[in-house]
């Protein structure tokens, strides 16, 4: 599995690359699908967004599929699901760890 | 209707900044734009409000950045002014909306363009301003400025050779600590740690901090220092330093001695340094004639340095530059044009250190320039008439002993 190299995800990036998992978004949509997700828990300010975006295209985790006007629509990548994985894999590992310490 | 306020903050201080703009937007005034240099902000006077200021990093350019000005403004932050090329000033009303950056680490993400730029600028400035260091102390040559030091020519340049390199070593920490502070935000931020307000800092206006620097520095120095060190005189109007012969008594030791005394033209150029306390330029020529470009004539330098190792230094450098000046009259196509030029040659002379000889024809006349270091003193004499150097340098030896 080759993933993302560049460390653990932080909340935000978390959320951001499972909005992709089911299908092709754009920004506003990501937003409402991280809100609703989260119960209002996580708001993504458009700031972090588009940074977010903008790093995960450079890390090649997402790719632009359609640009219509402003609204731009992305996809994950192979090494977006592979890196969601090993994030996802990493988080598990930690729930148990804990969960085994409290028992 | 609008009010001008000083900007309290230093440009580093991002949260300092965005706290006091919605300090501000409490009191009515909502930011409008801030001037270039970041130290005055114009606000609209309007209904006290909690309106939220975010200072974004500008990584984006032209349209790209366009787009998300828009994309922004549909997410309740509307885009305000732009701070140099740092940060763009985003505002917001709604209490509801979230924030521009809802983590710290999605901010240090995108200070990290910022400071990658501001590292390679900085950088850029710093090996600018090192080549202009570099140019400063080597051009046209480094020995010219040294030359300069030495002789006290140009006073005012010399100051400027040394008071330019000092500002310049002073501004590279600066850039360092530039570059640190912007560093630090990202990485505070990366830790997912909030940024600390600064304290509020009533700025000097930028033409106090110009004049303080400007005038010390720059203008204050050309007002005590003359452009040029040199003074000009009549030939009568100063004593030399030694009685230096005239051109008749240099054209009785020749083959052709003068029947009557010819009617000489010139002037004296003189100067003193700390390093060379004499410095005489005699200039003689046949009157009449329209420059002082005659078949008779007799240039004489004299140098008394502080010390036999200074003389060293200015004799070379005199030699050097007396046959660059000789090589240029030969390269032009003006009336002072010399032709035949032959290297300095080294010649040995009872009592001195040091004798170089170089010829030349000037309008078809014959004509030599001599070189000589003894001690202290340095001489240098160009001629041009029917004498030979040697029947004459014993002339010249016999006045400086005088």
């Amino acid at each position: 599995m080759a993933g993302r190299e560049k460390g653990p995800l932080t909340e935000p990036m978390y959320y951001v690359l499972m909005s992709f998992l089911g299908r092709e978004m754009c920004g506003t949509e990501i937003t409402e699908f991280v809100e609703q997700k989260t119960a209002g828990r996580v708001k993504l300010g458009p700031g972090t967004l588009y940074t977010l975006l903008a790093k995960f295209q450079d890390e090649g985790l997402i790719a632009e599929t359609s640009v219509d006007g402003r609204k731009r629509t992305y996809r994950i990548t192979e090494k977006g699901r592979d890196a969601f994985r090993e994030e996802l894999e990493r988080l598990r590992a930690c729930v148990d760890d804990g969960e085994e310490s409290l028992l | 209707m609008t009010v001008k306020k000083p900007v309290p903050c230093s440009l580093y201080d991002l949260r300092g900044i965005q706290e006091w703009l919605d300090e501000m937007a409490l009191q009515g005034l909502f930011l409008k734009e801030v001037n270039r240099r970041f130290d005055r902000a114009e606000f609209e006077v309007g209904d006290p409000a909690p309106v939220r200021y975010r200072l974004d990093p500008v990584v984006r350019k032209g349209k790209e950045n366009e787009e998300h000005v828009a994309l922004y403004a549909q997410m309740g932050w509307n885009y305000v002014d732009r701070v140099y090329t740092w940060y763009d000033i985003f505002s917001c009303a709604d209490p509801e909306a979230p924030e521009l950056y809802s983590d710290y680490q999605s901010l240090a993400l995108a200070m990290d363009g910022l400071v990658r730029r501001d590292l390679r600028n900085h950088v850029l400035l710093a090996l600018s301003l090192l080549a202009v260091l570099l140019l400063i102390l080597f051009f046209p040559t480094p020995g010219h400025n040294f030359r300069n030091l030495l002789l006290w020519e140009q006073p005012e340049y010399v100051f400027d050779m040394v008071a330019y390199p000092i500002v310049l070593v002073l501004c590279l920490p600066l850039l360092v600590f530039e570059y640190r502070q912007t560093q630090k935000i990202r990485d505070t931020l990366a830790q997912g740690l909030p940024l600390k307000a600064g304290k509020r800092r009533k700025k000097l206006p930028w033409y106090v901090v110009w004049a303080l620097t400007y005038l010390p520095i720059f203008l204050l120095p050309k007002l005590i220092f003359p452009d040029v060190g040199w003074d000009v005189c009549g030939l009568e109007e100063r004593a030399l330093a030694h009685p230096w012969p005239t051109a008749a008594q240099v054209e009785q030791v020749g083959a052709h001695p003068l029947t009557e005394e010819p009617v000489m033209d010139g002037y004296i150029r003189y100067n003193d340094s700390p390093f060379a306390p004499v410095q005489e330029e005699v200039h003689r020529y046949r009157a009449a004639s329209p420059n002082y470009l005659s078949d008779l004539s007799v240039t004489i330098r004299y140098i008394r340095a502080g010390s036999p190792k200074i003389a060293r230094w200015l004799y070379q450098m005199e030699r050097d530059q007396e046959f660059k000046r000789l090589e240029d009259r030969q390269s032009t196509r003006y009336t002072y044009q010399i032709t035949n030029l032959t290297p300095f040659a080294p010649r040995d002379w009872p009592g001195l250190d040091r004798l170089e000889v170089t010829r030349y024809k000037e309008r078809g006349e014959d004509s030599w320039t001599f070189t000589l270091l003894r001690g202290n003193d340095v001489l240098l004499v160009d001629y041009t008439g029917s004498v030979q150097w040697e029947d004459c340098l014993p002339l010249f030896l016999e006045a400086l002993d005088t």
